[in-house]
C-alpha cells in the first residue's frame, strides 16, 4: 500500500520534471501518424532552422524569466541587428565582423537600458522592456526614414549551409545552449541567477549583487537576440522590418511551455529546448495538414494553457 | 502641518507629474500651432482618448487586484469582427450585434477569471494564452476587412452635442462610473483589498474569487465596448484593429501611477496617462513632425515618463 503510494508520488514527480519531454515524444508519435511528411529531410531542415532562430532568443528569455523578469524588446533588437548589419557592411564581406560588433554594442546598450530601468528605477520589466522597444523602433524609423537601406553581404549566407537536416543555425543553437547550460548549472553566476529569482530579498541580504546580476542577464538576452538576428539576416538575405514579427512572444511561450515560471527561480534551458521544439513542430504540422496558417495561434494558446495547467497540477500533487 | 502637506504632495506625486507632462505638451502645442487649441482639435483629442481610455480603465481594474490582462488587444480585434459581421449594414441588427458582442466580451472575461480562480493559474499565463487564442480565432475568421456597420451606428462617431462628440460624453460618464465604483462601493474597496494584500483580504472575508470574476468580466466587457467604438469609426470589421492595444493600455495605466503589484492607483492617474499618450500622438501630427521622427520622440517621452519617478518613493510605492 505504502509502496504503491510512494510509486505514485514518484511518477508524479517524474511527470513534473520530464513532462515536457514526454509531451514532445507523444507529439512526435502523433506526428508520425498524421503528418509523416514532417520527418522528410527538407521539412526537418526547415523546422530545425526555425527552431534555432527562436531557440537562441529563448535562451535569453529563459534567463530573464529566471530572475523574475521579461524581455519584450528582443524582436526590436533582431530588426535593429538586420538593419545595422546591412547599413554598416553595405554588402561588403570583409566588414561583416565590424557590422556584427556594432550590432552587439548597440544590443548590449539596449539590454543595459532595460536593466537600469528595472533595477535602479524599479520599473516593472514588462513596462521597461516595452518602452525600450518603442524607443528602439522609433530610432530605427528615424534613422532609416522607413526605408531600410544597405545590403546584406553575400558571405553571411553561410548560415544557409546545411548537411541533411543539420545546419549552421542548428549548430549555433546547440553550442549556445551548451555554454549557457554550463553557466547556469555550474558557475556561481548561474547560481546567483536562480537565487535572485527565487527570493530577491534573501539574495540581497546574503550579499549577492542583485542589480548587477539582473543587468547582466538583460544584456546577455539582448546579445543573444543579436546573434539570432545575424542568423536571420543571413538567411533572408535582405533587410526586412517585419523579420522578427511574433518572435518575442513566441520566445516567452517556449520558455513557459518548457516549465520556466514567470515568478522567477524555476525552470531552465533543457525545458526551453523542448518548448521551442513543441511550438515549431506544431506550427509545421499546421502547415502540413493544410490548415489555415492562422490556426497556429489558437494551438499555441491551448498548448500554453495545457502546459501550465499540467505543471500546476504536478506541483500541487508531487 | 508641514509634514501633512509633504505627505499629500508625495501621495499625489505621480498624478501631478503626469498632468504636469500633459500641461507641458499642451503649452508646447499652444505656442507652436494655432490649430492646437481649437475646439475642433481638442474635442478630437478627447474622442481619440476615449478609445485607449475605455480599454485602459478596464485594464486598471484588473491591475489593481495585482492581476493583468494581456488579451484585450486581441479581444478588441475579435469584437470588431464579430459586431461587423452580425450587423452586416442592417439597422435592424444593431441591437442584436451590440448585445451579442458585449456578451462575448463578458464571457471571455469570466473564462479568464475561472481559469485564475479554479485552476490556480497566474493571470499573466492565462491572458497570455488567451492573447494567442483570440488572435487566432480572429485571423481564422478573416485577414481582410469584413462585415459592415449600419449607417446609423456609423453616424454616432461624428454625432455632436453642443459641439462635443457624443463619444466624449460616453467616456466621461464611464470614467465617473469607474471612479464611483472604486471609491464609493464595497466592490471597489474589495478590489483594492485583493490587490493590497491577498492573504489579509482572504482572512477578513473578502470574496476574492467573486472580485476576480468582477474585474476580469468588466475588463473584457470594456474591451468589447472598445471594439464597438472602433466599428463606429471604421464602418467595417478590420482585423488590423487592436494590435498591441493591451501594451499601450498597460503603459497608460502604469504611467498614471497604478502599481503593477496591485492595490495602488487612481482613476485620475490613469486618465492622465491616457491623455499623455493621446496628446503626444496628436501634438506630433499637429506640429507636422516627420512621421519617421515621431516614433523616436514618442519612445523618448515614454522612457522619460517611466524613468522620471524616484525608486522607493511616490511611484510604485504610495499613490492611492
Amino acid at each position: 500500500m505504502v509502496d504503491k503510494e510512494k510509486h505514485h508520488l514518484k511518477l508524479k514527480n517524474l511527470i513534473a520534471v520530464y513532462g515536457v519531454y514526454l509531451a514532445l515524444l507523444i507529439l512526435l508519435l502523433v506526428a508520425s501518424y498524421i503528418t509523416p511528411d514532417l520527418f522528410e529531410e527538407d521539412t526537418l531542415a526547415v523546422m530545425f532552422r526555425q527552431s534555432a532562430q527562436l531557440g537562441i532568443i529563448a535562451i535569453g528569455q529563459t534567463m530573464v524569466m529566471l530572475v523574475a523578469g521579461l524581455d519584450l524588446s528582443v524582436g526590436g533588437v533582431i530588426v535593429m541587428t538586420s538593419m545595422v548589419v546591412a547599413e554598416v557592411s553595405n554588402g561588403r564581406d570583409e566588414l561583416i565582423p565590424l557590422s556584427i560588433l556594432v550590432a552587439l554594442i548597440i544590443g548590449a546598450m539596449i539590454g543595459f537600458g532595460n536593466g537600469l530601468l528595472i533595477t535602479k528605477r524599479k520599473v516593472p520589466p514588462l513596462v521597461a522592456t516595452l518602452v525600450m522597444l518603442f524607443l528602439v523602433q522609433g530610432a530605427q524609423q528615424a534613422i532609416t526614414r522607413g526605408v531600410p537601406s544597405g545590403f546584406v553581404p553575400e558571405a553571411l549566407g553561410v548560415v544557409n549551409q546545411s548537411w541533411g537536416f543539420l545546419s549552421i543555425p542548428l549548430a549555433v543553437w546547440f553550442v549556445l545552449n551548451a555554454i549557457f547550460f554550463v553557466m547556469l548549472k555550474m558557475t556561481s553566476f548561474g547560481r546567483q541567477i536562480y537565487a535572485v529569482g527565487s527570493n530577491e530579498d534573501a539574495a540581497r541580504l546574503s550579499g549577492l549583487a542583485v542589480h548587477k546580476t539582473k543587468i547582466t542577464v538583460y544584456v546577455l538576452a539582448s546579445c543573444l537576440a543579436v546573434a539570432s538576428g545575424v542568423i536571420l539576416t543571413g538567411y533572408v538575405g535582405y533587410v526586412d522590418r517585419f523579420i522578427a514579427t511574433g518572435l518575442d512572444l513566441d520566445s516567452v511561450a517556449a520558455a513557459v511551455v518548457g516549465g520556466t515560471a514567470f515568478y522567477g527561480g524555476k525552470g531552465g534551458l533543457l525545458g526551453t529546448i523542448a518548448g521551442v521544439l513543441i511550438i515549431q513542430i506544431l506550427s509545421t504540422m499546421v502547415v502540413l495538414l493544410g490548415l489555415d496558417a492562422q490556426t497556429q495561434f489558437i494551438i499555441k494558446g491551448l498548448v500554453i494553457l495545457a502546459a501550465v495547467g499540467l505543471y500546476g497540477f504536478a506541483q500541487k500533487n508531487a | 502641518m508641514k509634514q501633512l502637506k509633504g505627505n499629500l504632495l508625495q501621495k499625489h506625486a505621480v498624478v501631478l507629474v503626469v498632468y504636469g507632462l500633459v500641461f507641458v505638451l499642451i503649452t508646447v502645442g499652444a505656442i507652436y500651432s494655432e490649430r492646437f487649441l481649437s475646439v475642433r482639435n481638442l474635442t478630437n483629442v478627447f474622442r481619440q482618448a476615449a478609445y485607449l481610455g475605455t480599454a485602459a480603465l478596464g485594464e486598471m481594474l484588473v491591475i489593481l487586484t495585482a492581476g493583468i490582462d494581456l488579451s484585450i488587444g486581441s479581444l478588441v480585434k475579435l469584437s470588431v469582427l464579430v459586431s461587423a459581421i452580425l450587423m452586416d449594414g442592417n439597422p435592424d441588427n444593431v441591437l442584436m450585434a451590440v448585445s451579442l458582442t458585449l456578451a462575448l466580451g463578458l464571457s471571455v472575461g469570466l473564462i479568464h477569471a475561472f481559469f485564475i480562480n479554479e485552476l490556480n493559474l497566474s493571470p499573466f499565463v492565462v491572458t497570455f494564452a488567451s492573447l494567442f487564442i483570440l488572435q487566432g480565432i480572429s485571423l481564422t475568421i478573416t485577414t481582410k476587412p469584413i462585415g459592415r456597420s449600419s449607417k446609423e451606428f456609423l453616424l454616432l462617431y461624428s454625432q455632436k452635442f453642443f459641439e462635443v462628440p457624443v463619444i466624449v460624453y460616453f467616456f466621461g460618464l464611464l470614467t465617473l462610473l469607474i471612479a464611483f465604483l472604486l471609491r464609493m462601493t464595497v466592490f471597489g474597496k474589495y478590489i483594492y483589498a485583493v490587490g493590497g494584500n491577498l492573504t489579509v483580504a482572504e482572512l477578513s472575508g473578502v470574496p476574492v474569487k467573486k472580485v476576480r470574476y468582477g474585474v476580469y468580466g468588466l475588463c473584457s466587457l470594456l474591451a468589447a465596448v472598445t471594439g464597438l467604438l472602433w466599428l463606429m469609426r471604421m464602418g467595417v470589421g478590420d482585423p488590423v484593429i487592436g494590435k498591441e492595444l493591451e501594451l499601450n493600455a498597460i503603459i497608460a495605466v502604469v504611467i498614471g501611477g497604478t502599481s503593477l503589484f496591485g492595490g495602488r492607483g487612481t482613476v485620475s492617474g490613469v486618465i492622465g496617462g491616457v491623455l499623455l499618450l493621446t496628446f503626444t500622438d496628436n501634438l506630433l501630427v499637429v506640429l507636422g513632425v516627420n512621421q519617421f521622427v515621431s516614433g523616436l520622440i514618442k519612445g523618448l517621452i515614454f522612457v522619460g515618463a517611466v524613468a522620471l519617478y524616484k525608486p522607493n518613493k511616490g511611484f510604485y510605492g504610495s499613490s492611492i
